[in-house]
């Protein structure tokens, strides 16, 4: 036959080999920081670049786009050229996927940090970004699909299938969830709203994992694994049935993320119904997988290559059983919110993407250099601290969240809630926080160990850029449909036509959720009372978004009765529709804020409260894990873009009135000044145009227009020192006894039958006193109140307060059934 | 751009609004699923036996090679 001469293009393969290996040592490294700043908030080093909300998303961007990207991209350049049996189509486009990705990860790395964010979990980068994502990516995907056009071979290998699948559902996803329209060069608003933009971003988020960390994987695993264990894959039928049930089913599982939340009934059950099927594919990809490895299981003992891919096939089984599993509404109900999501996905992350690409660069590094790997003693024990790190990661964090899901849910017998402080859930799982870091230590010295071997490998041998290869001349392909052939062969023979199948399958499924969500209104009921955001509101909105809570925050109460009690009435589809970007968020690791403005929640907090608040969080909650933002008291408030943003808001359809842009200048600062004059009551000189101010009024915001009555948080009272009188005791028996009577009217709700305390109260009886114990400090409490216990010098006259505070001294020492323990200092009287 | 956006859904939704359609919406996707799925099963187990050989050794590429690898890692 004639005999080509052609050359593999090593060097792209090296380079992107060498960028997979930088990134990951970053994008682990703040990792590490990101886990540490949990356990130890001081980490945080109270500015602005280096907070838990910036360092989270430049951890998952890293990890995702800048680490396992890099590796997707080396091991598609390296087998499509192998398998297809020619060069990659042009030289410019595998450059200017290089060089671009890279600089992508560079801004990207920078803009998180400086603040510049959508808001939208791994769609964080901002819309310049955006467009040269999609730029870069088309290059690769253009590279890819004329490689497969100029190939030499018939037959397109199953591993480029998953390739291109990756490439045609990412481009998808990534221009269908980020159309937005530019406020200015570093910020835009997305065009969907609320529901609409949660489903849609949502639909991205799932199929994120599903087309960046799971389907190039399986091509990995599919090029690779047979490679390293020397043997075909177990059964190449039972990839092309995956291969299709995968693609088409991933698509509609995304609204599992969003269960119990505010989004229409039959979307979810979509979602979990796919979601539940979704087990079937990936299950044949990890069988297909380890049964490659039939007859080869005694060289897992010598091969770290092979220990690398075995346990990161298992980790996505392992995975992929989980996953369906926590879309199970009854489970999801427990787990969401938790750090169950973030167990989950380190072990798909840390085991599947991490392991195999490990195993990969270490099988690939002695055939680009043309050498030894420098030591497989070093790949084995990397593997074996690997291994280690990922359960020491892992474990506690199945271990927190079991525990802080069932203290969030937990009743006491008389149905109040038994942990009513978010702290006393937050303090109890700080030892597996702790523990948390050591895993993720032990991992990233593995990663050290690889860095090394890396190195010391390259420097051994010599890279021959460009390899010399020989194949038989191209077949002719034929356009037509062969005699006898099935219709899936004509399919898979021509690149494009089976691009456009492939576009067909993935787009099905996306289309289904979202277009009736946009376009059918019945499906977002509107509720007239909810207004669109003041100036004020929106910049504060804004701030709240640069800062990343959405990162430990959600806002969104599902209708459980335990969160009902917790934070207040469940939210509803209707009050996010002027939300661009909706921040229903993924994890509690605080306390939900969808009611901080609704009257009568347990949340809703004064400003001066949330003033002292973000000023020092532990001098409010002690032990809180949340960083301080003094920054954010002293800064001014950035609003030159104000105008620019009403008017793309009115686009997007917030109902400001024509021409509001040159009245909401003055709206600002007229809201802003009421909130500055607050503060001052309270003794706080904050001027109105400070940060702080537009981020309280947001705060105060939320849930405040679907509370009945107008005016929803209590105003900042000026301090008055509370006069004390002297009291002293009643001791006549009828006086005792109308005193009892009162009490079991207006106390034994709170302080129980006997004063025993119950879940609101303290117990009365004992010698511990919260707010002083002596006879006068005890009638100035039931008199005027104290934070939590309404006054009753309002509702009762003063001689029956005599009566019951004399009462309530008379059952000192009475040691009732049932005590509460001791809160408050000891009194000796 | 946007009022060309606000104008298609406009349209889808006067077209699809207010009828049952929603709760045959699932049904409709679990079946079109299943057909599918059961289509490429059965082009699938149809596949000649030798052209399957051929194509998952593919990643092996020669003889040579495949020994290679074997003994490089036993």
């Amino acid at each position: 036959m004639n005999q080509q001469k052609f050359y593999y293009d090593n060097k792209i393969v090296a380079q992107f080999t060498y960028a997979t290996v930088l990134w990951g040592i970053v994008g682990m490294l703040v990792g590490l920081l990101a886990a540490a700043q949990l356990a130890f908030p001081a980490l945080n080093f109270e500015i602005p670049y280096t907070t838990f909300g910036r360092v989270r998303p430049v951890h998952t961007n890293a990890i995702i786009f800048a680490f396992t990207g890099n590796a997707i991209f080396t091991g598609a350049y390296y087998s499509m050229q192998r398998l297809l049996k020619v060069r990659m189509y042009s030289d410019f486009l595998s450059k200017l996927n290089f060089w671009g990705w890279q600089l992508i990860i560079v801004l990207a790395a920078v803009t998180l940090l400086a603040g510049y964010t959508m808001g939208k979990e791994y769609a964080e980068l901002e819309w310049p970004i955006d467009i040269l994502i999609a730029v870069v990516w088309v290059a690769f995907g253009w590279n890819m699909i004329g490689t497969m056009i100029k190939r030499r071979v018939q037959h397109i290998y199953v591993a480029i299938w998953f390739f291109l699948a990756s490439f045609v559902a990412v481009a998808i996803l990534h221009i269908g969830n980020s159309i937005e329209i530019p406020v200015s060069f570093l910020k835009s608003y997305p065009v969907y709203a609320g529901v609409q933009d949660a489903v849609v971003q949502w639909w991205y988020g799932h199929n994120a994992v599903a087309f960046f960390l799971t389907t190039p994987f399986l091509g990995i695993m599919y090029y690779f694994m047979p490679k390293a264990a020397g043997r075909p894959v177990y059964s190449y039928r039972l990839s092309i049935v995956h291969f299709w049930a995968l693609i088409f089913i991933y698509m509609w599982a995304g609204p599992h993320h969003l269960l119990y939340q505010a989004l229409p009934d039959w979307a979810q059950t979509l979602g979990v119904l796919f979601s539940v099927m979704l087990i079937a594919p990936s299950w044949g990809g990890m069988i297909n997988g380890l049964l490659t490895l039939r007859g080869a299981w005694d060289k897992v003992r010598e091969s770290a290559i092979l220990k690398f891919f075995v346990v990161g096939v298992t980790a996505y089984g392992m995975s992929t059983f989980e996953g369906p599993m926590l879309s199970l509404k009854s489970v999801n109900a427990l787990s969401h919110f938790t750090d169950w999501t973030i167990a989950h996905v380190h072990i798909g992350g840390m085991g599947w993407n991490g392991f195999l690409t490990f195993g990969m660069i270490y099988w690939l590094m002695p055939k680009l250099f043309r050498t030894k790997l420098a030591s497989e003693k070093m790949a084995n024990t990397h593997f074996w601290i690997a291994t280690l790190g990922m359960l020491a990661y892992s474990v506690p964090l199945y271990w927190a969240a079991f525990t802080q899901t069932l203290m969030w849910k937990e009743f006491t017998d008389t149905g109040f809630l038994r942990y009513t402080d978010f702290m006393e859930t937050v303090t109890r799982i700080m030892p597996m926080y702790y523990t948390r870091v050591v895993g993720g230590t032990l991992y990233f010295l593995g990663a050290i160990l690889f860095v090394i071997n890396v190195f010391k490998t390259a420097k051994s041998g010599s890279m021959e850029a460009n390899e010399e290869a020989m194949a038989p001349a191209r077949e002719v392909i034929t356009t037509k449909k062969i005699e006898g052939e099935t219709t899936h062969r004509w399919i898979e023979r021509r690149a494009v036509r089976f691009t456009v199948f492939v576009f067909i399958a993935v787009f099905i499924g996306g289309m289904v959720e979202i277009i009736p969500i946009i376009a059918v209104k019945s499906n977002i009921p509107t509720i007239e009372s909810v207004k669109p955001y003041t100036p004020l509101e929106q910049e504060g909105r804004d701030l709240y978004l640069r800062e990343g809570c959405y990162n430990c925050h959600s806002q969104q109460v599902r209708p459980f009765r335990s969160e009902v009690m917790r934070y207040g009435e469940y939210s509803k589809e209707g009050e996010f529709v002027y939300d661009h970007p909706f921040q229903w968020g993924s994890k509690r690791t605080g306390p939900d804020l969808a009611r901080t403005g609704y009257k009568g929640s347990p949340i809703n907090r004064n400003a001066i409260w949330h003033y002292e608040h973000f000023f020092d969080p532990t001098s409010k909650a002690e032990g809180s894990i949340m960083p301080a933002y003094p920054w954010l008291i002293s800064d001014d408030l950035d609003y030159s873009d104000l105008k620019k943003k009403i008017s793309v808001l009115r686009s997007l359809g917030s109902p400001y009135p024509e021409g509001y842009e040159e009245l909401a200048e003055a709206d600002l600062k007229s809201q802003a000044e009421a909130i500055s004059a607050e503060l001052k009551k309270a003794g706080k000189d904050v001027a109105w145009n400070k940060e702080i101010i537009a981020m309280i009024a947001y705060l105060h915001k939320m849930g405040k227009d679907i509370s009945s009555g107008g005016e929803t948080t209590e105003e900042v009272k000026e301090e008055k020192p509370i006069e004390k009188v002297d009291f002293t005791k009643l001791t006549a028996e009828a006086d005792l006894t109308a005193g009892a009577d009162i009490f079991t009217k207006s106390c034994a709700v709170c302080h129980g039958a006997n004063g025993e305390g119950n879940a609101i109260g303290p117990n009365l009886t004992d010698d511990s006193w919260i707010h002083g114990g002596t006879d006068t400090d005890i009638y100035t409490t039931v008199k005027n109140g104290v934070p939590g216990m309404p006054g009753f010098g309002t509702q009762i006259d003063d001689s029956q307060i005599r009566q019951s505070s004399s009462f309530v001294i008379s059952k000192i020492g009475s040691n009732p059934a049932n005590p509460k323990d001791p809160q408050g200092a000891k009194i000796v009287r | 751009m946007l009022g060309c956006l606000k104008y298609k859904t406009m349209r889808i939704s006067e077209t699809l609004a207010g009828h049952e359609w929603l709760g045959i919406w699932p049904t409709i996707s679990v079946v079109l699923f299943f057909v599918i799925f059961l289509v490429i099963i059965f082009q699938v187990v149809r596949y000649d036996k030798s052209l399957v050989k051929k194509w998952e050794s593919m990643p092996l590429e020669t003889e040579q090679e495949f020994k290679e690898t074997e003994s490089s890692i036993s």
